[in-house]
């Protein structure tokens, strides 16, 4: 039985809607048997929106995330977003999607340790096959609406943890993607770094209308989402619009 | 991602882990040096010997009665019989019933020498080896060998060097040829051998039991050389081995056992070959002879490069483990570059190429050392040969493009394949398993 706690319900496929997730499971071999990482999960997320999961370890938010990423694929149900279901389609339209509509963004950065900022901004526009000129000017731009124009040339070892998540946001952005995934992406910076981040990644989804779907075990950060899904079991339990939230 | 990126991707990848990378390649640079010093060495030593027997003249050959019938008796004519049988082909050669020897008579000669195309047939006749040869002058005596027709291997086929004194063209009879040393064994100084020449000398055969006989010889020329040799006209050496035989009529009954052809040009020395053996006879050509020394080489080159590939597999095995290693410590990046978009195949190649170059690496290096140690052994060749009073011209290891851009390739290739399964394993890394990779 799917979850129908979804707010608003969602009629058809209007052109607001970004991501539709329709009865989406997921199982793991574990020896002889299965486990279920995702157990009939509906979802939809519309263009623009701000969507905080949160949930024990193990419920499978960072599964969704995967999938919505298309890292992974559901076993069954559908997943469509902009139109492509990401179930089946074939390796080569995943790959097209993680690199031309998916900006991720992990909690433990995940910066290539041997670039330097720019280059690891450069990395996903590589990927594209943008062009050298243009790539190094887009990247020192993102770096600079990160506040990190400056570190440019340093590599991951001489930044910080704000420092190395911003260029981590700044990469995210790089190939101007329709939705970005962030597990846990305060996790391990300290409270007012994590403050800061998050601060900066809102201004970004405002500025640029993005829409981000984040992973989290902070009701601080999950606040600041537009929805709030709860997961347990690999279910969505419950949902809470952020503005009913006490202040 | 466009070629051009992933190869400077995998460029910098290699730079940031160096020093392994170069001993990766270490097993490369030894395997491709070995090659490229036997093979510089097998093209060098081909050259010099297309180049000696160039200048010995590929538009002469000689032949020699067929092997059939009868014989020297006490060992006549054993001197270039390996040669001769290894180049030439015996035309009519059947061990059951051995036909008849097929002889050459002066009549033969005659003939051979009124064909077109044909600038020279000199006859030659052998002295058996038992023979005593002295040669005197005013009451010295000193033992020497006959030259010249004597020796029948690839030397009869040679050019003629250039006399020290007087002419090397011998008259009909009476005329003599000797060699510097063995006039010096005479008690002749250097300064005199040019007033010697026109000179009388005896020339002594002595037999066992100690009966001789001379035959009274005018110096016409002198030769350049260590052995004490000399050499007479086929006319004295057929009365050399009348007296020693005891057979007045020699030349009938056994015939000369030799004649050096020199032709109008390397064509007329293929015609007139064929058309010698159709008759019968042993012929014996340089053509042949090249042909026969470029299969030997070709061989020992082939054995010998096998032999320095197990270097190359060993550094294919060397390329592998390190492109295994690498892969393994950047599991978390391959995982976080499949996140971003980086396709299966981008990963493949990126691998691939990072393999391919190490093989580059070990291959310039290989290709340069080997050229080094060539450029070197040829020096020491060089400085030995002239310390040895021998001419030789030309290199012994030749470097030519061919080979230095057939080395690059080989070598790109064997760090490509052995870059393939490594390269192949990143490609299949599930990225959800790659990122979570400690």
């Amino acid at each position: 039985m799917s979850t129908s706690l979804l707010s608003p319900p969602v009629v058809g496929s209007g052109t607001d809607v970004l991501v539709r997730g329709e009865g989406l499971t997921r199982h793991y071999g574990m020896g002889k048997s299965e486990v279920p990482a995702l157990d009939l999960v509906d979802l939809v997320v519309r263009r623009g929106e701000f969507v905080a999961l949160v949930g024990a370890s193990g419920s499978g938010k960072s599964t969704l995330l995967n999938m919505l990423g298309g890292l992974d694929r559901p076993t069954g149900g559908r997943i469509v977003i902009e139109g492509v279901s990401l179930g089946e389609t074939s390796e080569a339209e995943l790959v097209h999607h993680r690199r031309r509509r998916i900006g991720f963004i992990f909690q433990s950065f995940n910066l290539l340790p041997t670039l330097t900022a720019v280059e690891n901004v450069e990395m996903p526009m590589m990927l594209a096959e943008t062009g050298r000129a243009a790539r190094r000017q887009r990247a020192l731009a993102l770096l600079d609406s990160v506040a990190l124009a400056a570190r440019a040339e340093h590599k991951p070892n001489e930044l910080s943890g704000g420092e190395k998540q911003r260029v981590a946001i700044a990469r995210a952005l790089a190939n101007e993607p329709t939705l970005l995934l962030a597990d846990e992406p305060t996790g391990n910076l300290d409270s007012r770094t994590g403050t800061a981040v998050l601060d900066l990644l809102c201004r970004i989804l405002r500025e640029r209308g993005l829409t981000m779907l984040i992973v989290t075990h902070d009701m601080q950060v999950a606040a600041k989402a537009d929805r709030i899904l709860t997961m347990r079991d690999g279910r969505i339990v419950s949902e809470t619009a952020t503005s009913q939230l006490p202040a | 991602m466009t070629n051009g990126d992933i190869i400077r991707t995998a460029a910098a990848n290699l730079g940031r882990r160096k020093l392994r990378s170069l001993l990766a390649s270490l097993g490369v640079v030894v395997g491709t040096l070995t090659i490229v010093l036997l093979i510089s060495l097998a093209t060098g030593v081909r050259a010099q010997i297309n180049k000696q027997f160039e200048s010995l003249g590929l538009d002469r050959l000689s032949v020699r009665p067929s092997a059939g019938g009868g014989g020297f008796g006490r060992g006549g004519g054993g001197g270039g019989r390996g040669l001769a049988g290894l180049a030439g082909r015996a035309g009519n050669g059947n061990a059951a019933n051995p036909p008849a020897k097929r002889m050459i008579s002066p009549e033969d000669v005659a003939r051979w020498r009124a064909l077109p195309g044909v600038l020279k047939a000199i006859p030659e006749v052998d002295l058996p080896n038992a023979v005593g040869l002295e040669l005197q002058r005013n009451d010295r005596t000193r033992a020497v060998s006959m030259g010249g027709g004597q020796n029948t291997g690839i030397g009869a086929l040679a050019a003629p060097p250039a006399p020290v004194a007087g002419t090397l063209e011998l008259p009909e009879a009476g005329g003599l040829i000797a060699s510097e040393a063995a006039l010096q064994a005479l008690g002749v100084v250097g300064s005199e051998v040019e007033g010697l020449v026109g000179q009388s000398f005896d020339a002594v055969l002595r037999t066992s039991r100690g009966e001789t006989q001379v035959f009274p010889l005018k110096l016409v020329g002198v030769i350049a050389g260590r052995g004490a040799t000399i050499q007479v006209s086929p006319v004295n050496r057929i009365a050399m081995k009348s007296w020693w035989f005891n057979k007045p009529d020699i030349l009938e009954t056994e015939g000369y056992d030799m004649v050096t052809f020199r032709t109008s040009d390397v064509t007329r020395a293929h015609e007139l070959s064929t058309q010698l053996r159709a008759e019968g006879l042993q012929v014996q050509s340089l053509e042949a002879i090249v042909e026969v020394a470029d299969r030997i080489l070709v061989a020992i080159t082939t054995m010998l490069a096998l032999l320095a590939s197990v270097a190359l597999v060993v550094a294919t095995i060397g390329i592998a483990n390190t492109m295994v290693m690498a892969i393994y410590e950047r599991t978390r990046e391959i995982g976080v570059l499949k996140a971003m978009g980086a396709s299966s195949a981008e990963i493949r190649r990126l691998f691939m190429i990072e393999a391919g170059f190490i093989g580059l690496i070990g291959g310039v290096v290989g290709l340069l050392s080997g050229w080094f140690a060539g450029v070197v052994l040829n020096l020491g060749i060089a400085w030995y040969f002239r310390s040895q009073d021998m001419t030789v011209r030309g290199d012994f290891f030749t470097m030519t493009v061919a080979l230095a851009a057939g080395t690059i390739l080989f070598a790109i290739m064997i760090g490509t394949v052995a870059g393939l399964l490594p390269a192949r394993r990143a490609a299949r890394l599930d990225p959800l398993v790659a990122l979570r990779h400690e």
